[in-house]
């Protein structure tokens, strides 16, 4: 995919650093207002929901490093246009109180200004998570 | 310093551009053979939904599995509104950040959702997809309660 997107550069270096838990990398990344959301039920997903500002995002990305533990994130596409770049990842999770795995693609679309991401709009198959988590079939 | 692109890959990035504008144009004008035009007859096509709700999700492989899943879909629904929040094109990829609503003609219920699509084009039709929702919420938008977990 392209490398020469503005948004590129710094959207790869948030993930190398979130790849290598290194937060504070990371977090030097994001601007300071940044709006996050992740479309998925908070009630579910300790990722899920809306935040502003960086605090609020870091408070949620400790509390998923309290239930979940990242063991596989892998980007499989990088699609980036000026301030733009949407990474589609498969990721493996193992639910700390379980040891159930969960298996993913997330979608993230990011929009970065002078080298810091302002705004992420982020997906998952929720249903399909909801259930791996849940450890059943959820019928509707 | 970002690399320049070449002169090629600017208009690629051109091609598919127009490619996923002639797309969405279709799509929100309901102009079905139009959009059909647009799919390569071997198409990959997923959508990450629970197939048990929506007949049109899951992974389809070719055009005409793709337009029997589009059928389905129309049948059951209605796109009142759809908008593009963000567009990107790269190379022969592109992607969509879109909101959208949907009637559910059974029983008159408004569907809000949004979706991250992921188009890759060859010689101007898509050949991949991948499409995202907060497919559980959607779920529940559709059955008209909460489900209990």
């Amino acid at each position: 995919m392209s490398a020469h997107a503005p948004a590129y550069a710094t959207v790869m270096e948030v993930h190398d650093a979130f790849r290598r838990s290194d937060y504070f990398r990371m977090a030097a990344l994001y601007a300071r207002d940044v709006e996050w959301t992740m479309h998925a039920p908070e009630s579910i997903f300790p990722v899920g929901g809306r935040r502003r500002g960086k605090g609020a995002v870091f408070l949620m990305l400790l509390n998923i490093g309290l239930h979940y533990r990242f063991d596989r994130y892998e980007i499989e596409d990088v699609i980036a246009e000026g301030d733009w770049a949407a990474v589609v990842a498969d990721v493996t999770i193992t639910q700390r109180s379980t040891g159930r795995i969960i298996r993913c693609r997330t979608a993230g679309f990011n929009q970065v200004r002078d080298g810091k991401v302002v705004a992420y709009r982020g997906f998952i198959d929720s249903f399909d998570a909801a259930e791996q988590i849940l450890g059943r079939t959820i019928v509707p | 310093m970002p690399l320049q692109p070449s002169q090629q890959a600017l208009q690629k990035t051109e091609q598919t551009r127009t490619a996923l504008a002639n797309l969405l144009g279709a799509f929100t004008g309901g102009d079905r053979e139009r959009l059909a035009a647009c799919y390569d007859d071997d198409v990959d096509w997923l959508f990450l939904a629970p197939a048990s709700v929506f007949p049109f999700a899951g992974k389809r492989r070719g055009k005409v599995e793709v337009f029997k899943g589009f059928a389905t879909l129309f049948q059951s629904y209605r796109v009142t509104e759809y908008y593009v929040e963000a567009m990107l094109a790269d190379g022969d990829w592109a992607s969509t950040y879109s909101v959208g609503q949907m009637l559910q003609l059974s029983t008159q219920r408004t569907i809000r959702l949004r979706t991250g699509n992921f188009y890759r084009f060859r010689d101007g039709k898509v050949i991949e997809y991948r499409g995202f929702t907060d497919s559980l919420d959607i779920v529940e938008q559709v059955l008209g309660r909460e489900l209990d977990f």
